[in-house]
């Protein structure tokens, strides 16, 4: 119950104009930082050229220019490539398109240019400042006394740590643009099983009385959905066909016996289909069974 | 088989199919290459099944239990959504509005955050010239030796005036050089915005140190008679870093000022929208560094004429007024 509660609160609710709710959930901490590596290699990989020329170039007038333009792209890109990255992808880079995020607004508007911008320039704080108050503190704030420097560092580590100990594992970023990074499956629709339970001559076969369909709640509908969608030929399918058939008909109490071969699926097919019906008529009058502990009753959303 | 006997949930879905798949085709187009990338036909027909496949989300969530036509929905919907409400405009078209209207409106949308930072950083001039001008040891509290490189308050009239008019470059190119300036000043000025997470006070207190040792140095300056030739010698090129360093200090302060007074909104709101007022602002600043450290790579080097030096400093204070006072206003009144 408790992981239920904070996976509840890891979600970003939004009220499109068309007024249908919808659900996003937050990307981890692990999966925006997996991002961010790969974006910030591939613009390692763009300065490259320009890295390896500053190393070996000499200093002659010309090589000199040369040498202020590499300086001057490398830095670009390390100060703005993400802003660039995340503006051409209106919201995504390459790297969270691997991992599966997407930056929306935090309120369910249009997500803003310049929110983008924003969140990507705090990312300066949030990362190279600190690396450079790790590797060289004394040349962060040179003019400075010693004493805001000191409060600087504390409160740059605050803001990095942000993401490990707000509530939605939001960074500073996230928090100046008003927007939240959020994971974005691309969910196939796959074949319909109580369409193909239809079909089969089981349902001619089976039927099941309505106290033998009150038993089981959404979530073993459910659970069954899975394991019938299961691949064919899967390893072991036919034996875990078995043992849920005959587990469901001990717990309903059908005592109709296995034809074997096939007959198993055949079965469940028709239970699945016959329990969606029975849940779906429940759910058309107002009614939900969670799962097999919970009693029916009124649903709530 | 009659269709009595299928499920509502499989007739619904049957009926609707064809429509989903057409917006996800389309969606995933336009994930890929961006609204343009679709005909006008297309375009026409988007909202209609768009508003079409949220609406059969919307069912679905009241009569199915099939999940994977749940998720599916949902993942649909969520795609559409985040593809239809994201920035669409090309990148010519909003640099050019940055440029003409974003940049100057957002600027004085800040007009009060700009003045306190103006002010703070004329005081630092100021008191840092008086003090230093009344007791030369105070010299050595503001400017760090790293900095002063000799230009101190025992320096001969020579060194001093030969400092304003040599040339600082020993090493590479005029372009080096420039570039290096850039690189360093958009750290600071970064460093300054990135500051305005703590309410903005160590902003206040970074402009206050550089007027500080801006007015001590000028107060080095001007006690041999060096005082126009100093300004001459920083304004060219001070007039935009100047002003960019206040810019970062305003878009500082905005940010934290939204932090110790959210006003009517929440503080999670008055910082997102503070954030965004700023980011058009920084990103200025960080073209006027461009622009400046230009200024004070090649020109400075190149151009040692007092008259020459002060005109630019002029021409550039009267530029960022125009842009930054009149850009946008027209297109405001027209819409």
């Amino acid at each position: 119950m408790t992981a239920r509660a904070a996976a509840k609160e890891r979600r970003l609710e939004v009220m499109p104009p068309e007024g249908v709710p919808l659900s996003f959930e937050l990307a981890g901490v692990g999966e925006r930082f997996g991002a961010f590596l790969v974006d910030q290699m591939l613009l390692g990989a763009l300065a490259l050229p320009a890295v390896l020329w500053m190393g070996l170039a000499g200093n002659s007038n010309v090589a000199g220019f040369v040498t202020a333009l590499a300086l001057l792209w490398t830095y670009a890109l390390l100060m703005f490539g993400p802003t660039w990255l995340e503006l051409s992808g209106r919201g995504t880079t390459p790297g969270k398109r691997r991992m599966g995020l997407r930056v929306v607004d935090a309120d369910g508007q249009t997500l803003e240019a310049r929110a983008l911008v924003a969140r990507n320039l705090v990312r300066h704080v949030e990362v190279f400042l600190p690396v450079q108050a790790l590797l060289a503190s004394e040349a962060l704030l040179p003019s400075a006394p010693g004493i805001l420097r000191l409060v600087s560092i504390a409160w740059l580590a605050m803001v990095v740590l942000l993401p490990f100990i707000g509530k939605e594992r939001t960074r500073a970023g996230d928090l100046v643009a008003g927007t939240r990074v959020v994971r974005q499956p691309v969910a196939r629709l796959l074949g319909d099983v109580a369409a193909r339970s239809r079909r089969s001559t089981a349902s001619e076969t089976y039927t099941f009385t309505s106290e033998q369909l009150a038993v089981y709640g959404t979530y073993e509908l459910q659970v069954l959905e899975d394991l019938l969608r299961m691949g064919a030929g899967g390893p072991g399918r036919r034996e875990a066909m078995a043992s849920v058939r005959s587990r469901i008909a001990a717990k309903i109490g059908d005592e109709r016996p296995s034809s074997g071969r096939g007959d198993d699926e055949a079965y469940l097919h028709a239970y699945y289909a016959a329990l969606r019906g029975h849940l779906e008529g429940r759910l058309l009058l107002g009614m939900g069974k969670r799962d097999k502990h919970s009693p029916e009753q009124r649903r709530e959303d | 088989m009659s269709s009595s006997a299928l499920l509502r949930s499989t007739i619904f879905r049957r009926e609707r199919e064809a429509t989903w798949e057409r917006l996800e085709h389309l969606v995933a187009r336009v994930e890929r290459r961006g609204l343009g990338s679709l005909e006008p036909r297309e375009l026409a027909e988007l909202p209609t099944i768009y508003r079409a496949t949220m609406s059969s989300l919307g069912m679905a969530r009241a009569i199915s239990l099939d999940r994977n036509l749940l998720e599916h929905l949902d993942s649909l919907a969520q795609r559409a959504w985040c593809a239809f409400y994201a920035p669409s405009r090309s990148w010519r078209q909003r640099l050019g509005e940055w440029l003409l209207v974003g940049f100057p409106t957002s600027v004085r949308s800040m007009a009060l955050p700009l003045l306190v930072a103006t002010l703070t950083l004329l005081a630092g001039v100021g008191i840092g010239h008086g003090i230093t001008a009344a007791d030369n040891e105070m010299f050595y509290a503001f400017v760090p030796e790293a900095y002063a490189q000799g230009r101190n308050t025992t320096a001969s009239r020579e060194d001093l005036r030969e400092g304003l008019y040599a040339g600082e470059h020993h090493h590479g190119s005029l372009a080096q050089f420039a570039s290096m300036l850039i690189v360093n000043n958009t750290g600071v000025g970064l460093l300054i915005v990135a500051l305005g997470f703590l309410a903005g006070l160590p902003a206040l207190l970074l402009l206050l140190f550089n007027g500080l040792l801006l007015g001590a140095m000028s107060a080095v300056f001007s006690a041999h008679g060096l005082g126009l030739d100093f300004w001459a010698w920083v304004l060219p090129h001070g007039v935009t870093e100047l002003l960019a360093i206040l810019l970062c200090g305003a878009a500082s302060m905005a940010i934290g000022g939204s932090l110790v007074a959210p006003g009517t909104l929440g503080r999670r709101q008055a910082l997102a929208h503070a954030g965004r007022r700023a980011a058009p602002v920084v990103m200025g600043a960080m073209a006027m560094f461009g622009i400046a450290g230009l200024i004070e790579g090649f020109f400075r080097q190149l151009v040692s004429d007092l008259p020459t030096r002060l005109a630019l400093a002029a021409l550039t204070a009267l530029l960022w007024a125009a842009w930054l006072g009149l850009g946008g206003r027209m297109t405001r009144e027209r819409a």
